[in-house]
């Protein structure tokens, strides 16, 4: 039943944490390893391209690296760097002028076809795709990435409210009824997932 | 606790906290609990599978991330540290020595460098770098800056003078200041230069194509390495007299927040500074054209002011003294608010002015010499008008009778 492969415990992450701050290199190592995947892996999943993803990354890293006092304070690693990554990623997107308009309320620019076009690309995997293309499209922009928030990266409502810069109430009904249109399709992923996953 | 989870539906599993913090992080305690309830038949097992399965069905989701990718950007962010690092060092070494000719610090300035960033394969815009860098003029220590990529370069005093020739060799204060021509610092991710003025100093500014600023108080100036073969631009926020040097193959463009104001040869004042509603140009020689960002390109001719609000823009002919005096350290003014004077003036020194929120109606006209002591210009003004001042922990509180 376990999801998460990276699970850390607190204790451990603290410890990296005061190494890192202290200006221990290997403990910088370790918490870019701890992150980068995951945080790339949110990038892909709101449909930016790889190289501003990458540049998000890297910037934030370097910023932490010569910052390192910004991190001492800081009780949840995961959230200070998945809510540096995501303005990082915003902003270079909002750049970038071949990319995404992103609107005021940072809605995900997801495209159909090139919705389409990366999950070939990505899972290689039909079944999977349309799986997804048939959860996700039930949903909008806002929606799909509270769910990933809540579902996949296990962030509180209160984190998530705080990461897309709504309030409490606003997160809560995101995910409220993202799950009531999932519910709406559960039995078809039932069905599809038993043969998908062993 | 549990009897809550005897008539739950999918959907409520979704939406409870330690089902969700459960399936993702599983502890053998949360294992026996959900156990204990399927095995009997307390709950709808159908339910929680179908939870269960939803969950996991968002995990497939997930993208897969190469973990090449991942090493990539790694060695991509050591390199850069590497990079800070070096330039970091040179820097404390040099501003041992640069502290004998009276000039704070310096670094490894690339300035030959006009690296695009080859990774991206894209240029950054100036717009973009000194909405990015702007911010950090204003929170300011109290020297005037001048920043290049990594390095900053503090230079003491209220006065600076920065010097580039035509080869962009530089000289602040007239003391030459050594550029770097080591390769690693050649290689500098920015591209863009910035000198940063505070509140209460004042400097000036040559560029390497022979344009002169005269940089006001509380005003940062970007502007690129090296000049485009085809335009020259430059940032700025805050306000400034330019002298602009005339190439009519190269087009100068002052940009600012509102508005970007395009010349060939020239000699203006635009006034952009961030806090400020308005945006003012005017022009003392030449010819220049004004593209507000939102609104229509207006051409504004010599001794006329251009002034730009996000709700109008006005074009009026105005004696240009009282607009560009500053720069020979002169404040000279007709019939103006008193108001705009001492906001000028509490910029111009460096000082918070407490004014009452009403306007009082009080108009003046005449000339104040900036190097004089606030107090005394302030005395002048109370001995003319019904304005009386107090200071009360470093804070000018005004009033009007």
């Amino acid at each position: 039943m376990k999801f998460k492969s990276t699970a850390l415990d607190p204790f451990a992450i603290h410890r990296l944490r005061d190494e890192f701050v202290a200006g221990d290199d290997n403990a910088y190592s370790a918490i870019y390893e701890l992150y980068a995947k995951e945080l790339y892996a949110f990038g892909l999943y709101l449909h930016a391209k790889s190289e501003v993803i990458e540049d998000a990354i890297h910037d934030i890293f370097v910023e932490i690296y010569t910052h390192r006092q910004n991190l001492a304070k800081v009780d949840n690693i995961k959230f200070y760097f998945l809510t540096a990554f995501r303005n990082r990623l915003f902003f270079l997107l909002k750049k970038d002028a071949h990319s995404f308009e992103l609107n005021e309320s940072h809605t995900i620019g997801l495209e159909e076809k090139d919705h389409q076009e990366i999950w070939i690309e990505q899972e290689n995997n039909l079944e999977k795709e349309v799986l997804l293309k048939r959860l996700l499209s039930e949903l909008n922009k806002n929606q799909q990435e509270a769910i990933y928030h809540r579902y996949v990266e296990g962030l509180s409502c209160e984190e998530i409210a705080t990461l897309m810069n709504i309030n409490y109430q606003s997160a809560k009904n995101l995910i409220h009824r993202a799950i009531k249109k999932l519910k709406a399709v559960a039995v078809l992923t039932m069905l599809l997932i038993l043969f998908l996953i062993k | 606790m549990f009897d809550k989870y005897y008539t739950y539906k999918a959907e409520d599993y979704l939406n409870d906290d330690y089902f969700v913090d459960s399936m993702l992080e599983p502890t053998s305690e949360s294992e026996t609990f959900w156990k204990i309830l399927i095995d009997d038949n307390k709950i709808n097992a159908n339910e929680f599978i179908s939870a269960y399965m939803t969950l996991k069905s968002l995990h497939v989701s997930k993208p897969e991330v190469s973990l090449e990718r991942i090493n990539v950007i790694w060695d991509r962010i050591t390199e850069t540290n590497r990079r800070n690092m070096f330039s970091k060092k040179r820097f404390q070494i040099f501003r041992y020595a640069a502290v004998a000719c009276s000039i704070v610090g310096i670094v490894g300035f690339s300035f030959f460098a006009v690296l695009k960033n080859e990774k991206n394969g894209h240029t950054p815009s100036i717009t973009d770098f000194a909405h990015e860098n702007i911010i950090h003029t204003k929170q300011l220590t109290n020297q005037i800056q001048l920043v290049s990529g990594s390095n900053t370069l503090a230079v003491e005093g209220v006065q600076a003078k920065v010097e580039y020739d035509a080869n962009g060799k530089l000289k602040v204060n007239k003391q030459s200041v050594a550029v770097n021509q080591s390769t690693n610092l050649v290689k500098e991710i920015q591209e863009f230069n910035q000198l940063r003025v505070p509140y209460g100093k004042r400097a000036f500014l040559k560029l390497s194509d022979g344009t002169s600023l005269w940089v006001n108080t509380g005003t940062t100036v970007t502007y690129p390495f090296e000049f485009a073969k085809d335009k020259r631009e430059i940032f700025v926020d805050g306000e400034v007299f330019a002298e602009v040097f005339h190439d009519s193959k190269r087009p100068f463009i002052i940009k600012t927040e509102k508005l970007d104001v395009q010349v060939l040869g020239t000699v203006f004042n635009v006034s952009a500074y961030k806090e400020d509603t308005q945006t003012d140009v005017v022009l003392v020689s030449g010819l220049v054209n004004v593209k507000p960002k939102n609104g229509k390109p207006t051409i504004i001719k010599p001794n006329q002011l251009f002034a730009y609000t996000d709700q109008a823009s006005t074009l009026r002919n105005v004696d240009v003294e009282n607009y560009t005096s500053w720069h020979e350290g002169n404040y000279i003014f007709h019939n103006e608010p008193i108001e705009n004077i001492l906001l000028r003036l509490s910029r111009y020194y460096n000082v918070t002015m407490k004014l009452p929120s009403s306007a009082s109606g009080i108009t003046c006209s005449g000339k104040l010499e900036l190097k004089d002591d606030l107090n005394q210009l302030l005395n002048g003004l109370s001995e003319i008008t019904s304005m009386s001042y107090a200071v009360k922990n470093d804070e000018y509180r005004v009033k009007f009778e």
